[in-house]
């Protein structure tokens, strides 16, 4: 019973870091662009395609931690340039929605070309385990968890400390006086736009040896990511971790006692609890 | 009308399917497609879920061990895999410990495989594609050492079953290899694996479709042009000689039924044909028993009557 437990609760941990990573990304371009990004969990998938591919290749998974956001970077100018940058900010929400659905699609279909429907495995980069109350956990997944943090960690540094940081913090305060101070915007806008899909892409790759790799992977991850920047109040990072991280825990924790679908149903049950205390989110920006 | 092999599509379509005096065939192998919850309107051109579970409990179940634990996808075949294989296991002294079900698109798990006990000898998994390689690799994962029998394995390669791949075994409704199929099969299945462009060894050139379930597709349109022919089916009208035609009907080995033998069992519309037993070895998906379905059809008894149906 203790290592059920301890299991659990240590699987709650790492997903929750994993989601609170792929959030923080999604929070970071809807805070700044207030583009609600449907194409998020098809750029998770991406980042996972590209791990396979990297790991086939060059006969390591690590390199994909350097490629997969390059790739990914690639990307996010494309479908910016050719959209996103034509003032969509300021749109109805529903407008952005529709042009990230379509992204989405597209996305996927070309995975689906290039990689097919058949799903396939990344060998385990970190095959060992750790002695958990009896029973076994594997270090790998300990290992995301903790890149996860460190990815956020380094984000906030990144906001906090650097010039582009405070462009980004003082565009997403006030775009219009940001740009009067001469702040870039549009440049801004950009930036934002890539980091957020890159934090997507490196949750998929992180992902892609705990799990099968498929062209519609980020279905997986999607739903879950935006109840979780909803809770945490938009644009809010930490809330984001905090949010990530009572979803996961939650499940994690009653999926010892039920039916881990029931336990599924409890952490969502207390999601909308806060959100019906705090309708702003746990922490907004 | 030709379904997909989508359990639950097929338990969905086959009300609809009656009211519209549509005659429907379907690949969907869970067992109450062709019983319960079926109608004289549905045919099954392949094996289902409880013939399966049938082999999978007499010719392999006995040398893994006398207790199992169930899991599978959470809709109709998911159940069905679980739950005709504790039907079946049972007669022989096999006892399911416990089951669980989640929901199809399972991203970790590690909750589902924490319940399993220690007294487990094997799994049995009503799983399919990306579900079944996660599984497999998070039980290894997870120190799970014990074999897991799935429901499928189309479209896996042994690679990405990691390095628990030889415990998986699989009941299933053909071969993955050309030469898993008997003598008397071959010569056809393999004309039709060059027509297709499948190789010997169950893949298409691409890499990216295996050769296991596909055939169902391909006799399924023959099963129609037989029932057409035969009947002289002309408009909705004839639907009734199109059955009568295909009710108990039996095709041999051939180009049109290349995957073998088989009868169209007049009381349940449900074809009664060979099954294999695979197993993950040693590099490779290798075929380690096949059934034939005159084995088959002794122990498995329709539990429905559609000729009693009135149709329009």
């Amino acid at each position: 019973m203790l290592n059920t437990i301890a299991l659990s609760l240590m699987n709650g941990v790492v997903w929750g870091c994993i989601l609170a990573m792929v959030s923080v990304g999604l929070t970071l371009i809807y805070g700044q662009l207030e583009i609600i990004n449907i194409a998020h969990g098809a750029m998770y998938a991406i980042g996972a395609v590209t791990a396979f591919y990297v790991s086939s290749l060059l006969g390591s998974w690590a390199y994909s931690l350097l490629i997969s956001p390059l790739v990914m970077a690639a990307i996010a100018i494309a479908i910016y340039g050719s959209s996103l940058r034509y003032r969509i900010v300021g749109y109805p929400v529903a407008v952005t929605l529709i042009i990230s659905y379509g992204f989405m699609f597209i996305l996927e279909q070309l995975t689906l070309l290039i990689f097919g429907g058949a799903p396939r495995c990344i060998p385990n980069p970190l095959p060992y385990e750790v002695g958990l109350f009896g029973g076994k956990y594997p270090i790998y997944r300990i290992f995301a968890a903790a890149f996860s943090l460190a990815v956020i960690g380094a984000l906030l540094a990144f906001l906090g400390k650097t010039k582009l940081g405070l462009w980004i913090r003082a565009t997403n305060q006030d775009h219009d006086t940001a740009s009067a101070m001469g702040v870039p915007v549009p440049t801004v806008y950009m930036f934002t736009f890539i980091l957020g899909s890159i934090l997507a892409a490196l949750g998929g790759t992180l992902v892609a040896p705990m799990t099968s790799i498929t062209h519609n992977m980020g279905a997986e991850i999607i739903i879950d990511s935006f109840i979780v920047v909803i809770v945490a109040g938009f644009g809010s990072i930490p809330g984001t971790i905090v949010a990530a991280l009572i979803l996961s825990l939650t499940t994690g924790f009653f999926s010892v006692i039920m039916d881990p679908v029931l336990a599924k149903g409890i952490s969502l049950a207390v999601m909308i609890g806060i959100l019906y205390l705090k309708p702003e989110g746990i922490m907004r920006y | 009308m030709l379904l997909s092999c989508n359990s639950a599509l097929a338990v969905g379509v086959i009300p609809i399917a009656k009211q519209l005096n549509t005659i429907i065939f379907t690949e969907g192998t869970a067992r109450q497609i062709t019983g319960t919850k079926g109608n004289r309107y549905v045919f099954r051109q392949i094996n289902n879920a409880e013939m399966a579970a049938i082999a999978m409990a007499k010719f392999a179940a006995r040398k893994l061990g006398k207790n199992a634990f169930g899991m599978g996808a959470d809709y109709e075949w998911g159940h069905s895999v679980v739950d005709t294989a504790e039907k079946c296991f049972a007669p022989l002294g096999i006892k399911m410990l416990g089951k669980i079900f989640s929901p199809i698109g399972t991203v970790d798990f590690v909750p589902y495989l924490s319940k399993v006990p220690k007294e487990a000898d094997f799994i049995v998994a009503g799983y399919f594609t990306a579900d079944v390689v996660k599984l497999v690799n998070q039980a290894w994962e997870l120190g799970l050492r014990i074999p897991i029998f799935v429901g499928t394995l189309e479209a896996i390669r042994y690679k990405d079953l990691g390095p628990g791949a030889d415990l998986v075994w699989c009941g299933t409704y053909g071969s993955r290899s050309l030469d898993g199929y008997p003598e008397d099969v071959r010569p056809f299945q393999k004309k039709y694996r060059e027509i297709v462009g499948l190789d010997e060894e169950g893949w298409d050139r691409t890499g990216k479709i295996s050769a296991d379930y596909i055939w169902a597709g391909w006799e399924g349109i023959f099963w129609i042009k037989k029932g057409v022919e035969e009947s002289g089916w002309n408009s909705k009208k004839d639907n009734l000689k199109f059955m009568e035609a295909l009710e108990g009907a039996k095709v041999a080995a051939s180009l049109e039924f290349p995957s073998g033998p088989k009868i169209m069992r007049a009381e349940d519309h449900q074809v009664i044909g060979d099954t294999y037993i695979l197993k993950a070895e040693n590099g490779k998906i290798v075929t380690k028993a096949c059934i034939r379905g005159k084995e088959i059809l002794p122990l498995y008894p329709p539990n429905v009557d559609f000729r009693k149906e009135k149709v329009r």
